[in-house]
């Protein structure tokens, strides 16, 4: 049980690195929006996946608040860059688009 | 090993595993566009996999309907976010890979 549990992780770090490299790289602003959102996402993976381990269940109640939190903050970059472009005020973004 | 555990491990591997295929897909592929078409189903499908095998190893009631509300959760927001985003990507005209021969979008 605890080799199949490491080897999770181990795939999913190696799923965040990639994620990552993404973040970094990505061309737009959007790439980055949601490069970072899967990285929360991988992030709340590994947190069940560590609160099966260390059987720690209270840490259930922490990943759905990041679950929220991450949902609102690219809710709310999508509506920020939807909004800038419409009034026509592309400048403030510089190059990132 | 007991049938049990080797299910949960089975559970978590696969969505593990379906995890790192989207990331690759979110790396690989040549646009916003098709990059969240990658990434989104298929991670929200992996973490579903993981909620269950988790839900099956703790075996309580409470800790199990707190994963189903997280399930729940992200199978609501994953397709709203997604849209959010792709729509204001489209209005940003973020360019797309050119092998694109259609956009309904941009005929309205």
């Amino acid at each position: 049980m605890t080799t199949i549990l490491m080897l999770v992780q181990l795939v999913l770090l190696l799923s965040l690195v990639l994620v990552t490299v993404r973040l970094l790289r990505g061309p737009s602003l959007v790439d980055r929006a949601v490069a970072s959102d899967q990285l929360a996402l991988r992030v709340v993976a590994l947190i069940v996946v560590h609160s099966m381990e260390s059987d720690q269940p209270f840490l259930i109640d922490l990943v759905i608040v990041t679950a929220i939190v991450g949902f609102l903050s690219l809710a709310v970059i999508g509506i920020y860059i939807e909004r800038i472009v419409r009034s026509k005020k592309q400048d403030e973004l510089g190059d990132v688009l | 090993m007991n049938l049990t555990n080797l299910v949960i491990g089975i559970l978590l591997l696969i969505g593990a595993l379906i995890m790192l295929l989207s990331s690759v897909g979110l790396l690989r592929f040549g646009d916003v566009f098709l990059r969240m078409h990658a990434s989104t189903k298929a991670s929200t499908l992996g973490i579903g996999f993981i909620m269950v095998g988790v839900a099956l190893y703790f075996g309580d009631a409470l800790l199990t309907i707190k994963l189903i509300a997280l399930a729940v959760i992200y199978f609501f927001t994953a397709p709203i976010g997604a849209q959010v985003l792709a729509s204001a990507a489209h209005i940003a005209r973020v360019p797309m890979v050119k092998e694109t021969w259609i956009d309904e979008l941009n005929e309205r």
